[in-house]
């Protein structure tokens, strides 16, 4: 745990420590030397190598999409394992720069998917930036959901253990390479990262003093419930689909040419699909057939997808619908609801056979709405991060971004707003406004991609909010295509919005301000 | 039984216009495709279909944490003869799962599933209780249970064998016998039926007698959401003070050298008076005391004028039996620990041997003594005289104290729509029945009077009738059907009908009652015929 001084004295030495000494601080020779790392006997943890890299020796594996290996400035590479319980085996591994370069603090990223790998992409930028950094396995290798059979504290540590120990692990090697605790520790993920960081805030309120919870897959549980029902409800008796790519994307540009302008500004992204009139009935085949029209049954799916997932006996919502826009929203097959439609079974049902009921052979075809989910919901409620009290964090002094892309096929918009107002609900409007900024940002995808402005980073403004106490407001995103920016955008705190003034050009930010909507 | 509900609601909808919900569109879907079809079809896809779940053999392959699957078989129709206990069961066709859970590394609790074929199946859950400390599976209750449709589960409570001997320096496992092992299985046994049979059981009833009883109501209090009915018969429940019962009652009945003081005959001497006392008291003459609590027997009536003969008691043997019937009382406050043996439990039965010969009299040591020793005070050399009815007694109370399952805080699984019937006979020798209405009036004390109780929760003594079953009174009697039909259709019990069992040569029926009630006969027609009786309250 990052140690609290009293700000009057103890956080600016530390900031001063961070800020204008670097080198001088931490000079070598404060701490264990790297390589003595290795004799680390801390308990519950093995370290299996620690090792000083050079300048440009090491090249990280690809592990996540859009990532492209770029080799690392120099850094001490720790390799351990932690196993908090006996059926434990969390992989992770901390790179820390060399006092010159480090900035003083920590970041700890989060993952993708269920992917058991490190997550390189996050390391390699935060170690960039001067951060000593961490990741996990979070206790399993692969991407695959049969992990979780018969290993129920497997499941535990990919939840939420992996990433509150190893966070605990690395603070204690910063702590002892470098001779002193880092000044500010931070979290930052994306999707199962975001679910990652929304955990810390509600389990874990004293690992972070900042977190980053971008397109935070939470409603976990909820959220692969609502995969089958979206497989379900876009395909039809005999298992066929209804809906190809090709018909997704008529959906969406359909609904862009109607919606575009109801902000006031035509650039191919809908600003908030909730206002967009479009109804996909409009599309539907006057004649025959035709690759710009759609039958009865394909609007009725559209529509499905349109209002969610419920319970069948009580019609409560169990998931969210997916916004007008999210449908096909570019020429890849991945840009849209292809990804969770045109796949042999329902996306990730897997977790019912291996978290749920624990049986290999157990067919998704059988689940039903009401007693399964609520089985599933006794048995793996846990696995979600949805308690919207967050005032252990809040009083920790902690500081909280969130975002979410409109046009996101994958985590629906609807369900982190969703989330957001249960917060605002449970601890009040003021008191959330003290810690915790909530952007929704539109035309973006899940985690990147989109018509929109999908170049977004909240670091600066968080560590601005947790070190200086400077309060975000509109925080500026950008369109890069062929390495150029082509746009800038502000993302406004939610429920503002971003409003063109009516003059100026409409892909520079400084022509927009962040208003209410009416 | 529930139907096809389908219903649709509002939701989240986008601004402007009703959007369409996705919904699980049966309440029963079996066919996945019961889901994007339109509802008429959803009667049409509830029909159980075998295909849609795992297969018999598959169910091996489960990974339920702390669960080990040891065999899962497709059993034919004919005879099955249990390996473990050599008996033959007419068996229809089923899927046998056998499996060892082991929720503390301590455990070891086997329990065995049986499900019937998706055409067989009534759609039920069934746990079976066991008895005494027997630690084997009820292979008799399992078959009866698969015959009727359900799927049926009984576990053998996480030892092997009835000696008490697996508490001894394992109190996990006692633990699991106490409580845990029912509660487990349950969870497991339900995970597995929906796992084959692609579906949940509609509703989960638990069916136990003697220690069964005491396991019924243990899940009542304790894991109130495991079943949606629940049968108590003649539960041996307020385990702890019970056993202490069997000693203080031994102790009465013996020498200071373990001699005996009293034999079969003197007995059934105490019966036959007592009955000849009291039989009239509820204006029927049948053999059969109907409330022993208002029976103005005295046993000293019977004390020998002069030598002992078989139709007199001696002063001694008057006192010790006086003992049995006044119940084991604290010596130093006066409280009562545990209520005595009613009038007429005494000597009944083949033999006259049912009664307190056979429990109280004939063993060696008292019944269950071994409690104390490997349970409470982990002492192989510990000696039963030296109990202490006022120390040991609390002592036990705090240490295994959990042991009984006496609660009668209720409301847990009243609220969960939970519903309850007992039963318990007059003349039990094992389980007193005046400590079963002593638990009954506690619940009502609790539970805010006997209309409140009586709406989830009723009992029904039986006159006559042994522990569980047989004994001189009418005691055959399905309450299985009672209580399901009061959790399906909403259908409070009232009045349930008792015959003779069939080794019995009479064609007596009789009305059992809601206690407080009691069967009163119309004054008109046969008194073995349970029409011409009618339930009623009796005064004092």
């Amino acid at each position: 745990m990052t140690p609290k001084w009293p700000c009057s004295l103890g956080c600016v030495i530390a900031i001063g420590a961070a800020l204008v000494a670097p080198g001088q601080a931490g000079a070598t020779g404060a701490g264990t030397s790297c390589a003595d790392l290795a004799a680390l006997a801390i308990p519950g943890v093995t370290v299996t190598s620690a090792t000083l890299i050079a300048d440009g020796a090491f090249t990280p594996e690809s592990s996540s999409p859009r990532f492209e290996p770029t080799p690392l400035p120099a850094f001490c590479r720790v390799i351990a394992i932690a196993t908090p319980t006996d059926d434990s085996i969390i992989n992770f591994q901390v790179w820390i720069p060399p006092a010159e370069a480090w900035n003083g603090k920590f970041q700890g990223v989060g993952n993708q998917g269920f992917q058991g790998a490190p997550n390189y992409r996050f390391m390699s930028a935060a170690l960039h930036a001067g951060y000593a950094t961490a990741s996990t396995d979070t206790g399993h290798v692969g991407g695959g959901l049969d992990f979780a059979a018969g290993h129920p504290e497997k499941i535990v540590d990919w939840a939420h253990r992996s990433i509150h120990v190893i966070t605990e692990h690395a603070k204690l090697m910063v702590r002892a390479h470098t001779g002193r605790w880092p000044a500010y520790s931070y979290f930052n993920g994306c999707n199962t990262g975001g679910h990652q960081a929304l955990m810390e805030a509600q389990l874990y309120p004293d690992d972070y003093d900042g977190i980053i919870a971008a397109v935070p897959a939470n409603n976990r549980l909820n959220e692969i419930i609502g995969y089958l029902g979206v497989w379900r409800a876009t395909h039809d008796a005999d298992g066929n689909s209804l809906l190809s790519h090709d018909d997704l994307q008529l959906v969406t540009q359909s609904a862009v040419a109607m919606c575009d302008a109801d902000d006031g500004v035509v650039d191919g992204v809908i600003d908030d699909p909730r206002l967009c009139s479009f109804d996909p009935a409009s599309l539907i085949c006057s004649g025959r057939a035709s690759a710009t029209c759609l039958s009865r049954q394909q609007v009725d799916a559209v529509k499905r997808v349109y209002g969610g997932v419920h319970n069948s006996r009580t019609g409560a919502l169990i998931f969210s619908g997916w916004p007008i826009g999210s449908e096909g929203y570019g020429p890849t097959t991945r840009e849209g609801w292809n990804g969770m439609i045109n796949i042999p079974q329902p996306r990730r049902s897997e977790f019912f056979n291996h978290f749920v009921f624990n049986d290999p052979n157990w067919d998704w075809r059988t689940m039903d709405a009401d007693r399964d989910v609520d089985y599933a919901t006794e048995t793996m409620g846990f696995v979600s991060a949805i308690d919207p009290d967050l005032s252990a964090f809040r009083d920790h002094g902690g500081k909280l971004i969130m975002y979410a892309g409109w046009v996101d096929a994958i985590l629906p918009a609807g369900d982190v707003i969703g989330y957001f107002d249960r917060v605002v609900a449970a601890m009040g409007p003021e008191a959330v406004e003290d810690f915790f900024r909530f952007y929704m940002v539109p035309g973006v995808a899940h985690c990147s991609g989109g018509p929109g402005t999908p170049v977004i980073d909240m670091v600066p403004a968080l560590e601005r909010w947790v070190e200086q106490g400077e309060v975000p407001h509109r925080v500026i995103a950008s369109r890069v295509e062929d390495g150029e920016t082509v746009r800038t955008r502000p993302l406004c705190p939610y429920p503002q919005v971003a409003r063109w003034s009516g003059e100026g050009d409409t892909d520079d930010a400084s022509n927009f301000t962040c208003e209410s909507q009416p | 039984m529930m139907g096809e509900r389908i219903e649709r609601s509002g939701g989240r909808t986008f601004r402007g216009r009703r959007a369409a919900l996705i919904e699980f569109r049966c309440w029963r879907p079996v066919a996945w495709t019961a889901f994007v079809l339109a509802a008429a079809s959803c009667a049409q896809a509830a029909e159980p279909a075998a295909a849609s779940g795992t297969s018999c053999a598959d169910l091996q392959s489960l990974l339920i944490p702390d669960v080990t699957i040891t065999a899962s078989t497709q059993v034919g129709a004919g005879s099955f003869t249990p390996q473990e206990t050599g008996q033959e069961y007419a068996v229809p066709e089923f899927c046998r799962v056998v499996g060892v859970a082991r929720p503390t590394p301590d455990s070891a609790i086997g329990f065995e599933v049986w499900i019937p074929t998706a055409s067989a199946w009534n759609g039920r859950f069934q746990g079976v209780g066991t008895g005494g400390y027997d630690g084997s599976i009820n292979y008799r209750d399992l078959a009866r249970a698969l015959d009727r449709g359900y799927a049926v589960a009984s576990t053998d409570m996480g030892h092997t064998g009835g000696s008490l001997a697996f508490g001894i320096g394992a109190p996990e496992r006692i633990v699991d016998w106490a409580y845990r092992a029912i509660h487990v299985t349950t969870d497991v046994a339900k995970l597995i039926v929906r796992n084959h049979m692609g579906r949940w059981p509609d509703y989960s009833y638990f069916v136990g007698c003697s220690s069964g009883g005491h396991q019924a109501l243990s899940e009542a209090q304790r894991f109130p959401a495991d079943y949606d009915g629940i049968v108590v018969g003649d539960p041996g429940a307020d385990r702890v003070h019970q056993t202490a019962a069997y000693l203080w009652s031994w102790l009465a009945l013996h020498d200071d050298d373990g001699a005996p003081l009293v034999t079969q005959s003197d007995l059934r001497l105490l019966t036959q008076s007592a009955i000849a006392a009291c039989d009239g008291d509820d204006g029927v003459e049948d053999g059969v005391i109907d409330d022993p609590r208002r029976c103005g027997f005295d046993p000293a009536s019977l004390t020998c004028a002069g030598d002992k003969t078989a139709s007199c008691l001696t002063a001694v043997q008057v006192d010790a039996v006086n003992k049995v019937y006044a119940g084991t009382h604290n010596p130093r406050t006066g409280e009562e620990i545990f209520p005595g043996w009613s009038f007429g439990s005494e000597a009944f039965g083949e033999d006259n041997s049912r009664g307190w010969e056979r429990f109280l009299v004939s063993p060696e040591r008292p019944m269950r003594s071994e409690v104390f020793g490997d349970f409470l005070f982990n002492d192989p050399n510990w000696d039963w005289r030296n109990f202490d009815f006022d120390q040991d007694v609390a002592y036990a109370d705090a240490a295994i104290g959990y042991m009984a399952a006496v609660d009668h805080d209720l409301r847990a699984f009243r609220d969960g729509g939970g519903k309850m019937v007992m039963y318990t006979g007059w003349a039990d020798p094992i389980a007193a029945a005046q400590d079963i209405v002593k638990y009954y009036e506690g619940v009502v004390g609790e539970m805010g009077g006997v209309a409140e109780t009586q709406a989830f929760f009723k009992f029904y003594l039986a006159p006559g009738m042994g522990h569980c079953r047989g004994g001189y009174g009418p005691n055959s009697f399905d309450m299985l059907t009672v209580v399901e039909h009061w959790v399906e259709d909403g259908v409070a019990p009232n009045e349930v009908i008792a015959s003779m069992s069939i080794d019995v040569s009479s064609e007596r029926t009789r009305p059992l009652c809601p206690y407080p009630e009691a069967a009163r006969w119309s004054g008109v027609g046969s008194t073995d015929d349970a029409q011409n009786f009618a339930c009623a309250t009796v005064g004092q």
